[in-house]
């Protein structure tokens, strides 16, 4: 998008520009104004985009950039509209990180009605349990806790207190007190975020090698990709690394 | 061959992955996003080829792997693509020889302006008569010849862990994708990248059965395994099935990846952001750019990096060229010494996978390609210290590795799945995922179909693989064309779901199924019982 092209709108379709882009404008404001705050808020965007992602995030991008702002044309892709739901009643849960799912659900028309309709009905819960195995039984839950949700809720991002270690989720009615299953979700298996410790009598060199894989020193804790962001980045780290060498000889 | 690999200093694995999702539109006279394959091919696929040309008449012996997704193979051999690169070469040989009557008064952008003239008018010539348009066949050639091992990944790139609740497109994803390689280049390929490098454990068993032998794991994914990796990232893990997977070495990533401390941010290399798209008055660009009102990439970009101000220095080609070849001599000294500085600690050669966006070399770094000869060349000259290896190559001197497991992991931002699944573009999967559950709910119905209704099943398993493709989510994360990947999505899902409905009343459109297979026409082979469970 440039400055020439956002000349060529009307000024109705600058401010349906500006809607769409959740850029704020003082209402009354002349085309001029308008454009520029447009323009530094396209800048911004695409600045904050690209500190946002990583190198291979980066590069990949570029394959399809054959312009620039292409995501405010004017166009409609709502043509197409796809069912909110799917009248089921289901819960899938999708494993994003090591600390956060991802859970979409949906409960049938007919559920519903049977479940607000049941005498003493007080409310839905989403509860998360953790799993010692992948396999769902009884005797497998290590721990649970519920989170309430509404009928119109259909997903929900999920922080989880524990890494690897098995989850799924339920969705539970309330009904005096007592609480009853819906439906359950897949098991998902969250990972690791740390270099795992050396086994007994370890008599490789793992400390030295990992930490020229550009990873911490420090291998008896956890050390994660947060902190594994925070390595310095260094094009020419073997410099880097012979001098810890010779300073450490 | 093996003691002789095993002498040397180290061992460099450059993998380079080449994939474009599937982007075809006939019902369009010119269409915007099918720039990605030709933009690409210009700069990046010919450019390489032209590359282990120079190397074969040189006689200088390379060994690189390069994975080919299928949705850009099959691109590659279509015939309405073809045709539109060819009319999209004359388009910009056109410009080229308008520039050149532009520029006349200005010798510096003159000069660029032949530069284009001579880079696109040698492109359309080595297209339609060396290549015959069709640059798989010099492709597999170099395979035969023992310089390439191609691979291959899933059918239409999906991010798998997102899918991991459904093994049976896992597997149609990966058996589709493999099929159509086999269609290629006849031969089953001995190496699988797995989109995104996303890794789930046990996709691994998903692969084992089709003669896979390894896959390419972010740094992350290898160092977080089960059990610590005893050799870093210098060697690869063994699966407990046999399945090997070999990490990206992060510090040779940064060097050409990073705009800012990584080579391709030289000043003296071609800048990417400034086109003349964007530099020439509207009226006389129109006709090369979007519609003739919306400023796009032309591909002819005349000046150099510089600095960060928009007082940009003209473009010098053989100043890069120089500049290319200091930073791949840069690169391998980096190698060398990282491999003598491992191999204290090593009682093996190390290797240093270099997994790279093929599209990287050439079409956002233009000297990228001219970077790969020089190192290619130098690495030769050095062949007592370092040698080019493939997976397979260093599979057939080291077979036994270290046994575990990686961990879930991608080379997206923070690693993991978030790229691909965020605020921007988690609605999709639960459609997606439905998709699948009634894609294997028409297989058990309609097990065994002949005909219109086998046609109209075949196309329903295509529009859900093409659902799929990790590409949507990640631009819709990125912020690139926002609104083209939605539509793409919904397109395929809509497909989908008049086929179903279509199926359940028994009221199939010949025609409409006609249109919809020649538009969407990729794996003409694919057969819908690759959704059943016992396939």
């Amino acid at each position: 998008m440039t400055e020439e092209r956002l000349f060529s709108f009307s000024y109705e379709q600058l401010l349906e520009i500006s809607n769409r882009g959740n850029i704020f404008v003082t209402p009354g404001v002349d085309k001029e104004t308008l454009i520029s705050l447009l323009m530094d808020a396209f800048e911004e965007d695409r600045d904050e985009r690209e500190e946002l992602n990583n190198l291979a995030i980066q590069m990949e991008a570029r394959k399809f950039s054959v312009s620039r702002d292409e995501e405010l044309d004017l166009g409609q892709d709502d043509d197409l509209e796809l069912p909110l739901r799917y009248n089921d009643t289901s819960a899938t849960l999708l494993l994003r990180d090591p600390s956060w799912v991802f859970c979409y659900w949906d409960l049938e028309d007919k559920k519903v009605d049977e479940i607000q309709n049941s005498p003493g009905f007080q409310g839905l819960l989403l509860r998360v349990v953790e799993l010692n195995t992948k396999e769902y039984s009884q005797d497998n839950v290590l721990d649970y806790f519920d989170i309430p949700i509404k009928f119109n809720d259909y997903r929900r991002y999920i922080n989880l207190p524990s890494v690897d270690t098995c989850y799924c989720v339920e969705i539970r009615a309330v009904v005096e007190d007592k609480d009853y299953l819906i439906t359950r979700s897949n098991s998902i298996e969250t990972t690791r975020e740390y270099v795992t410790a050396p086994r007994e009598n370890d008599i490789t060199h793992s400390d030295e090698l990992i930490r020229m894989s550009g990873f911490s020193s420090e291998f008896g804790e956890a050390h994660g990709v947060s902190g594994y962001q925070e390595i310095p980045q260094r094009i020419i780290p073997i410099h880097d690394l012979l001098d810890e060498e010779q300073f450490n000889d | 061959m093996i003691e002789h690999l095993k002498n040397k200093k180290g061992m460099i694995s450059l993998v380079l992955h080449a994939h474009l999702p599937f982007v075809r539109h006939p019902e369009h006279e010119r269409f915007l996003e099918e720039a990605w394959l030709f933009e690409a091919l210009s700069e990046t696929y010919l450019p390489l080829l032209r590359m282990f040309s120079r190397l074969d008449e040189d006689e200088i012996p390379f060994r690189l792997t390069i994975s080919l997704s299928p949705t850009l193979t099959h691109m590659l051999q279509d015939d309405l693509l073809r045709q539109r690169y060819v009319n999209h070469l004359n388009m910009l040989i056109e410009l080229a020889e308008k520039e050149l009557i532009y520029t006349a008064g200005n010798p510096e952008e003159h000069r660029m302006a032949q530069m284009y003239h001579e880079l696109y008018s040698l492109n359309l010539k080595e297209y339609e008569e060396v290549y015959e348009r069709n640059i798989l066949k010099k492709l597999k050639y170099y395979q035969d010849r023992g310089y390439l091992e191609i691979i291959t990944t899933c059918a239409t790139h999906s991010f798998l862990p997102h899918y991991q609740n459904y093994p049976e497109m896992i597997r149609a994803q990966i058996l589709t994708g493999i099929e159509s390689h086999d269609r290629v280049f006849s031969t089953q390929p001995k190496g699988l990248w797995l989109p995104e490098c996303g890794y789930f454990p046990g996709v691994e068993e998903f692969i084992k059965p089709y003669g896979i032998q390894y896959f390419m794991s972010s740094a992350h994914g290898l160092l977080y395994s089960e059990d610590r990796p005893v050799n870093g990232l210098f060697a690869p893990i063994r699966c407990p099935n046999g399945v090997h997977a070999f990490a990206r070495d992060r510090a040779s990533s940064r060097a050409v990846w990073s705009a800012t401390d990584g080579y391709p941010g030289d000043p003296v290399y071609r800048d990417f952001y400034r086109d003349l798209g964007f530099d020439r008055p509207l009226d006389y660009i129109a006709p090369y750019i979007n519609c003739g009102v919306n400023r796009v990439n032309t591909g002819l970009k005349y000046f150099a990096i510089t600095d960060k101000s928009d007082n940009k220095l003209i473009y010098d080609p053989e100043a890069a060229a120089v500049k290319a070849k200091e930073h791949a001599d840069h690169f391998l000294d980096n190698r060398i010494r990282q491999c003598e500085a491992l191999s204290q600690y090593m009682d093996r050669t190390p290797i240093i996978p270099c997994p790279y966006d093929a599209e990287l070399f050439g079409h956002w770094w233009f000297e990228g390609p001219l970077f790969l000869e020089a190192l290619i060349r130098k690495i030769h000259e050095k062949s007592d210290d370092v040698v080019l290896v493939t997976p397979t190559d260093y599979l057939k001197v080291y077979p036994q590795n270290q046994v575990t497991k990686p961990a879930f992991s991608s080379w997206g931002d923070k690693g993991y799945g978030q790229v691909w699944l965020d605020g921007n573009n988690d609605w999709i999967y639960r459609h997606t995922h439905k998709l699948i559950e009634r894609m294997q709910e028409l297989v058990n119905r309609f097990p065994d179909e002949k005909g219109l209704k086998e046609r109209t099943l075949n196309q329903a398993a295509r529009e859900v693989l093409l659902s799929q493709a990790s590409d949507w989510p990640f631009i819709m994360k990125a912020g690139t064309t926002v609104p083209y990947a939605r539509k793409r999505i919904k397109e395929h899902i809509h497909n989908f779901n008049f086929i179903y409905d279509s199926l359940s009343r028994n009221t199939i459109k010949t025609e409409w199924l006609t249109k919809l297979e020649k538009k969407d026409n990729i794996f003409p082979f694919l057969d819908y019982r690759v959704f059943r469970k016992d396939y």
